[in-house]
This record gives structure tokens, sequence and C-alpha cells, in this order.
């Protein structure tokens, strides 16, 4: 990621904490990808309970997306993340690991995670954007960075209140506290 | 089915010269010590069915790693393994031709000889393509497989039970594929660790860009200025400054500054600050300026050297009239001098005079003092007589004349040294009028000289004359400073702008490189690197279920020789060991959660895991059961079966049973045993009927075994 951004974000991270951190970057992440041409109310965000973003748009696919971020090396991904996108896949879903470290050399990683098994250890470094979310993964991205950029005077007065509104005016179904 | 009739053996392993075995009966059976050359024969039949197969790590055994085939001491190397299918029979020789080739022959039925590749086809088709692992399975076994499954540890069991099962090579591309040490991360760590350079370069930059920006607009240059466009315009404005400066002196701009390129922004700082010190040390008045201060210094230096020649001048002739003032003037201490000089001469004509008449008296006194003068009375001179005449002389001697000689004595003496301190005056009052003469000839030298280099008149005073000039150079100086230092004031100016120049420079040069490290992460070349990165890591994954898939395959062979062979091995176990606890034996196989790989149970009809109870010669049982097991169940193409050592740690009555076994399948198939063991040897002797006896006694380097064909 760009130098300026791994700025803000390791701003926002000292100012919220990694929970809050998290569901920023998700939220950001959610905003991101609404950018990338999907309708925003075919997204469902759920910060506490089940999968953490699910969309269902007879244009752009169905996803149901796990969200992790870290400053280590490392994510856990749960049995309880891992039967979640189970059940999604079940029923026809994409099922998507997304992760990002934050590190200057780190960008979103769209890992399929059809086929990943439960880890409470997984190396960032060892996971990859599967062919067929590169382009998406790179749209991501460039949003991203330029949401971060944007949004983040307002996150830091806000807090996670600040993109909390932003999804609501997009009309993109939240759920959780 | 394929048996063996008859081997050759020259130059293989423990063997040298050529020698002749015959298996055509239904027991072959080898006894000798350990390093006689019996696990030599049975090593020579493997190595000539398989070749280099049979060699090497992938083998599961690890005495066959760095194995020598050919002996030392023979330049030939070669095993021949008579074979009959059919009442056909088929003469295959191995011959050895360096360590990682031979050369296969065979002799077939009809007499033709096929070498190389078809000799190989011929092999396979003879053998059924029977390999090598099934071969370890099935027909030979193995001292090692039983020494491994005798140990304890879980880990080397479950090694040992798939090299029984014949499923080594499964566990030897797993253990390839895990040497190899492929892990998805390697290649994206490398390109992390690129990246975190180019990063942490373009994070210095970046907060150098910032410091130097925040430095610029603090002394109110716009964003517009520290932009190219902008650097351009000022280098522009900085030219011309220095244009319009050089022609206000009138000193002109040096060729290379009038013709660089303003937007060549790091050759114009340089030679921008070049015309800078050129102009400041060129500037004509800044030469006025030294001039003047050159003619100062020279006036200072005149005024100096006069005012020290009329000081000294001064200094001697005031010294010459103190003198005069303290002494009086030459003609008068020249007249005292002569005064003094004649009152001596007069003292002393005195002295000589008294001198005269006093010798006179003195003499008489000493006349009269004779012993010989009778009358004393009598004076010597005039004869005149006069009473008390030598007391009269006498007292008229000590008070006329020797005081008055005294007397004068003490006059001239001061009148000597009134005389002597006269003549030093006078040399005194000679060296300074010397003096003074000498410095008055050089104050006028140097008067004149300077009066000469300035053309000074006569009636003038130098001394009043250099302080005015002087006074009037200062000025004219305080003139020239003041120009210089109004275009001192304008170079600084313009400095100030070069070197915010250079900053804006800085700024561009730094942002020029950043761009150039953000382009490495945004070529084409990086991200085709981040792309085979991404496919490592597929590739890896996919290995990853390649190893579960040899992981899955192996367990399935596992699981479905087990399963035939199951019923077999509990049999065989119950008749060797007859085990008071153990009716049967449930032989599974299931994933080792650790490795992944087999992990094998042996468990009772109570479903009780039973090696914890099995003494070592069970544990022996055992793995002979499930090779006798697999042995009878496989489905071979070989009539014949090897043991090489299978009594370890059997107790005699388990050895017994194992025979009883032994002659039950020696009705089927041809045995060839190998063994070292006396006990066990006996009861094979005693049971075994049609048997044929090779007794390896000794074993030489040069000569190899020494054997005995035991024919009772």
């Amino acid at each position: 990621m760009d130098t300026e951004v791994y700025d803000i974000l390791i701003k926002i991270y000292e100012g919220c904490g990694a929970q809050i951190f998290g569901q920023i970057c998700q939220d950001l992440l959610v905003l991101s990808i609404v950018e990338t041409g999907c309708n925003p109310e075919s997204i469902e965000v759920h910060n506490i309970e089940g999968v953490d973003i699910v969309i269902d748009d007879s244009n752009f696919g169905k996803y149901a997306i796990e969200v992790k971020t870290t400053k280590g090396n490392t994510v856990n991904f749960g049995r309880k993340d891992c039967e979640g996108l189970r059940k999604y896949s079940e029923n026809k879903y994409e099922v998507i690991l997304a992760v990002l470290k934050i590190d200057l050399q780190k960008e979103w990683i769209f890992a399929d995670a059809s086929r990943k098994k439960i880890k409470s250890n997984l190396q960032v470094n060892a996971l990859y954007t599967s062919d067929k979310y590169k382009e998406f993964a790179k749209k991501v991205n460039q949003n991203f960075e330029r949401l971060v950029k944007e949004n983040y005077k307002g996150i830091l007065e806000k807090g996670e209140m600040y993109l909390r509104e932003k999804l609501k005016e997009k009309r993109i179904k939240y759920s959780g506290q | 089915m394929v048996t063996i009739t008859e081997v050759k053996i020259k130059g293989f392993r423990g063997f040298t010269k050529e020698q002749g075995f015959d298996f055509s009966s239904p027991v072959t059976i080898l006894f000798g010590e350990n390093g006689k050359g019996k696990s030599s024969l049975l090593n020579a039949i493997e190595w000539c069915l398989f070749g280099n197969e049979c060699i090497g790590k992938n083998t599961g055994i690890r005495e066959r790693i760095d194995w020598e085939v050919k002996n030392r001491n023979t330049n030939e190397c070669y095993v021949q393994v008579i074979m009959k299918e059919n009442e056909k029979e088929y003469a295959v020789k191995r011959i050895w031709k360096s360590i990682t080739k031979d050369q296969l022959q065979i002799i077939m039925p009809d007499g033709k000889i096929v070498d190389g590749e078809e000799a190989r086809k011929e092999l396979v088709k003879l053998t059924k393509n029977f390999s090598f692992k099934d071969f370890l399975s099935s027909i030979y076994q193995h001292q090692e497989v039983i020494r491994f499954f005798l140990i304890q540890e879980p880990k080397y069991r479950n090694d040992a039970i798939d090299r029984l099962l014949g499923l080594s090579e499964y566990r030897n591309m797993i253990d390839g594929i895990y040497e190899a040490k492929i892990k998805e991360d390697i290649l994206q760590n490398e390109i992390d660790k690129i990246s975190e350079q180019i990063k942490a370069k373009i994070y210095v930059w970046q907060t150098q860009i910032r410091e130097k920006t925040e430095e610029l607009k603090s002394k109110g240059i716009t964003e517009g200025t520290i932009s190219e466009n902008g650097a351009r315009d000022l280098a522009e404005d900085i030219k011309n400054s220095l244009f319009d400066f050089s022609q206000k002196i009138g000193v002109g701009l040096s060729g290379g500054f009038s013709t660089v390129d303003a937007s060549d922004l790091g050759k114009f700082i340089d030679l921008a600050k070049e015309e800078i010190t050129r102009f400041r040390s060129e500037m004509p008045d800044q030469e006025k300026e030294l001039e003047i201060y050159k003619e100062l210094s020279e006036i200072e230096k005149d005024l100096i050297s006069y005012g020290n020649a009329q000081k000294e001048f001064n200094e001697k002739d005031k010294d010459l009239q103190e003198f005069i003032r303290k002494n009086g003037k030459i003609e008068e201490l020249e007249n005292k001098k002569t005064d003094n000089e004649r009152e001596i001469k007069e003292r002393e004509n005195e002295k000589e005079r008294i001198n005269l008449l006093g010798a006179t008296v003195e003499k008489a006194i000493k006349y009269l003092k004779l012993e010989t003068v009778e009358n004393k009375n009598v004076c010597p001179v005039c004869r005149t007589e006069i009473k008390g005449l030598l007391e009269q002389l006498e007292k008229e001697y000590e008070e006329k004349y020797k005081k008055q000689l005294e007397e004068i004595n003490k006059e001239l003496e001061t009148k000597r040294d009134e005389l002597k301190k006269i003549e030093g005056l006078i040399s005194e009052y000679e060296k300074k009028e010397e003096n003074r003469i000498r410095s008055e000839e050089e104050f006028k030298k140097v008067s004149e000289s300077i009066k000469n280099k300035y053309g000074i008149s006569e009636r003038e005073d130098v001394e009043k004359w250099l302080d005015n000039f002087k006074m009037k150079k200062e000025e004219e100086l305080e003139e020239i400073k003041k120009r210089v230092e109004e275009k001192q004031k304008e170079l600084n100016k313009i400095e100030e702008n070069i070197d915010i120049l250079s900053k804006v420079y800085e700024v561009l040069r730094y942002k020029i490189q950043m761009e150039k490290a953000r382009d490495i992460e945004r070529s084409d070349e990086w991200k085709r690197l981040q792309d085979k990165a991404d496919e490592f890591k597929k590739l890896v994954e996919e290995i990853k279920e390649i190893v579960s898939a040899i992981k899955k395959a192996s367990q399935e062979e596992a699981s479905d020789k087990i399963e035939s062979a199951r019923k077999k091995i509990s049999e065989y176990f119950k008749t060797i060991t007859k085990h008071p606890m153990i009716s049967e034996v449930k032989f599974e196989v299931s994933e080792d959660p650790r490795t992944g790989g087999n992990s094998y149970e042996f468990k009772d009809q109570n479903r009780k895991d039973i090696i914890p109870i099995l003494s070592q010669g069970n544990l022996n049982a055992l793995a002979l059961s499930i090779f006798l097991a697999l042995a009878e169940t496989q489905d071979a193409p070989f009539n014949f079966l090897i043991f090489d050592d299978p009594s370890q740690s059997l107790g005699e009555s388990e050895k017994e049973e194992f025979i009883k076994i032994l002659n039950e399948i020696a009705q089927q198939k041809n045995l060839i045993i190998s063994t070292m063991d006396n006990e066990f040897y006996k009861i094979l002797q005693d049971i075994t009927k049609r048997r044929k006896i090779y007794h390896f006694r000794n074993w030489t380097p040069d000569k190899g075994p020494e054997i005995e064909i035991i024919t009772k």
C-alpha cells in the first residue's frame, strides 16, 4: 500500500485499538466494493455474528467474505469462520477470505476460501488472491486507498460511527453494534 | 509361476570367484555365522532381478544407502539367475558396468540371447511387472524390516509396517516432498523483502520531501514554486538577476552559465553558485576596496617609520642637551681639563722640590745615626755643630717634609681623579653627539623618502600631510565599502534564491526518485513477479493436495492389503506364539494426526492394543505373520520365498511352530532360508526333509565365502 495510506492506517490503529480498527477496515472494504459496481442494497455487513460481508447481487454475483486484519504475520481462520463460509458455499456463494496485513508491502488479499482448512495461524504470506478475483482485488485496493485518504479525518474524529453513517447513507444492511 | 533353480555369482559384494548355487530343492538353507556371505547371495538374486532399484535410499532399507555392488578385489561382477516358468528356462544375467550402469542379458528358452532394452522387457514380462517393493513385502522377508518392527517407537514401527506392506514408495514420495521444504510463503517473503527496501526508501524520501516543503513554505515559498514549472521560473529569475548584476558591475557572465538550460536544474544551480562566487571576488569596487586597503596600509607604514625616525632623533638630541645641562658644554669641559692638568703639574713640581730637601735631611739623619759618627751634633752638610742636631733633624723631618709630602700626594690623587672624570665626560659627550648626528641623518633620509614618495613640498609637515592623506583614503574606502555592501546584498538575495531553488530541486529530485521506486512496484515485471509468487503458492497448495492424495492412496492400499491378509495374520500369529491372552489379532490402519501418514494398530479380540504386552519374540512373530499372510494373499509371479534371519528373538517353541508353517508353505513354494541361529537351523534340519544345505564356513577378502554343501 501507499506510504501515506500506511501512515493513516497506523494512526487509526493506534487511535482506535485493534478491534475497532478491524471494523473500520471492514467498513472501508465494503465501501470499496460498492465503488467497484456492486449494488449497495445487495450487501449485508455482519459485525458480530456470521460471515462478515455477504453479497447477493444478480449482476455482481454472490459472495460471502470473511474479513481479517492483522499487524502480524498470521491470521486466525477458526472453526466458526470455516463453518460460516461452508454454509454459504453450499448455497452457491463464492467464499472468500479477505486479509489485510497492515504493512507497506501489503494490500487486500482475496483468497479462495473454499478449500481453506481451519488454522489458528494462517500465514499471510502463504495466502494469495485467486486468479478469478485479481481484477476485482485491483479495483478494490485502488478504491480502498482512496477512501482511506478521503475519510481518515472523519474516522479519527468520530471513530467507526463515521463509516457506519456512510454505510447507512448507501443503504447497506448492517447488523451489529 | 517363476521359480529359481540356479544362481551363479562372480565379484558381487562378498563374492570374488564364480560360485554356483542350486535352488531346485523345495527348501534351501543357507547356514553360517554373520559376515560369511549368506546375505550377499540373497542380495545377488535381488540385484539380478531389479538392478539399481534395490540400491539406495528409496529402497527404504538403511544399509542399501552407499551399497557397493562390485567386490573391490575383482574386476568382473555379474549374477546369473536361472529361472523356470512352465518348464521353460531363462538365464537372466546382470553384468555390473559402473556405479550407475549395468547390462542385462537373457538367454531365452530357445537359446536366443537378448540384452539391453529387449532384455529388460523380457524380464518385466517374466516377472509380470512385479515391483521391487512388492518383492520385499511378499517374496523377500528382509532382516531390517523385522529389526525395525521390534523397535517400540511407533514412528519407526509404522515405517517398518509400511515397508512390510510395500508402501515405502508412498512414504518416500511424501518424505521427498517434505525434504524439499517447499513453503507457500518463501517467494512472497523474498518479494516482501525487496518491497520493504523500496518502501523504506520511499518512506525516507517522503519524510525529506515533507520536511523540506515545510521549510520552504515557512520561508514564504508557495506550493506553485515547489513544482517543476515553478522551479524553472525561479531559475529564469535567478538567471535574469545575475545578468542584470553582471551588467551593473561590468563583469560579463561566464560562457557556461550563459548557455545553461534553466530546466537542467542541477547544472544550473552549480553554475549559478560559481557565478556568485566569481562576482563576489571580481566586482570592480571590490578590487578598488582592496587597493585602498593596500594604500592605507602603506600610509600607515610610512607614518610609523617617520614617527620612529623622528622619535629617535628627538631622543638623541634630548639626551645630549640633558648631558650639557648637567655637565656643561664641551669647551668648558676642555678648560676644566687643562686647568686640572696644570694644577697636577704644579703639585708634582712642588712634590719634587720637597722630596729633594727631605731626601737630604733623611740622609743626614741616617749618617748621624751611624755608630762610627762620634759627634752627632756636627752637620754632615755644612759642618756646623748644633747641640742635639740629630733629634732636631728627626723632628724637622717628621714635622715638615713627611707631612707636606703626604698632603701633596693627597692633593695629587684628587686632581688625578677629577681629570679622569672630566676625560670620561668628554668621551661621553662625543658619543652622544655622534648618536645625535646619526639619528638626525636617518630622520632626514626617511623624511626625504616620504616626501619624494608622496610629492610633499619642503614646507609641509610630513606627519600632518600623511594624516590628512590617510583620512581622505579612509573616507574613500567607506564610500566603496557601502557600494560593495549593497552589491553583496544583491548577490546575497540572488544566492538566497539559488538556495531556495536548490531545496526545491532537492524536493523534486526526491519526488522523481520516489516515483521511480514506486514505478518498480507498478511495473509489469513486478506484477509478473507477484503473479509468480501467487502461482507458487497455488503450486504448493496443489502439492499439499498431492501429499494428501498420496497419503490417502497409501492408506487405502494399506487397508486393502490388511483386509485381505487380516485373517491369515491372526491365524499365523496365534499358531506361532500361542499367546494365552490373544485369541485374535485385529490389524488396523488409520491416519496419523501428527504426520498425516499411516498409523498401524494391533488389537486383540477385546479391541485392546496388544503391542504393550508383546515380547520381542511376539513382535517378530507378528512381523513374520504379516509377511507370510501377504506372501500368501498377494498375487505374486514367483513361486519362491526368501527369508533372511527370520528367527530373531523367537523362542524355541515359536521357532518350531514357525518352521511347521514353513513346511506347509514348502508344499507350494520353494523356500530359501538364511539363518545364523543354531537352534533354528537344527529344528529346520529335523523337520524339513526335502532340503539342500549350504554351510557358509569361512570368508576371506580374496576368496570370498567358503561354502560346504551338507548332503545328509
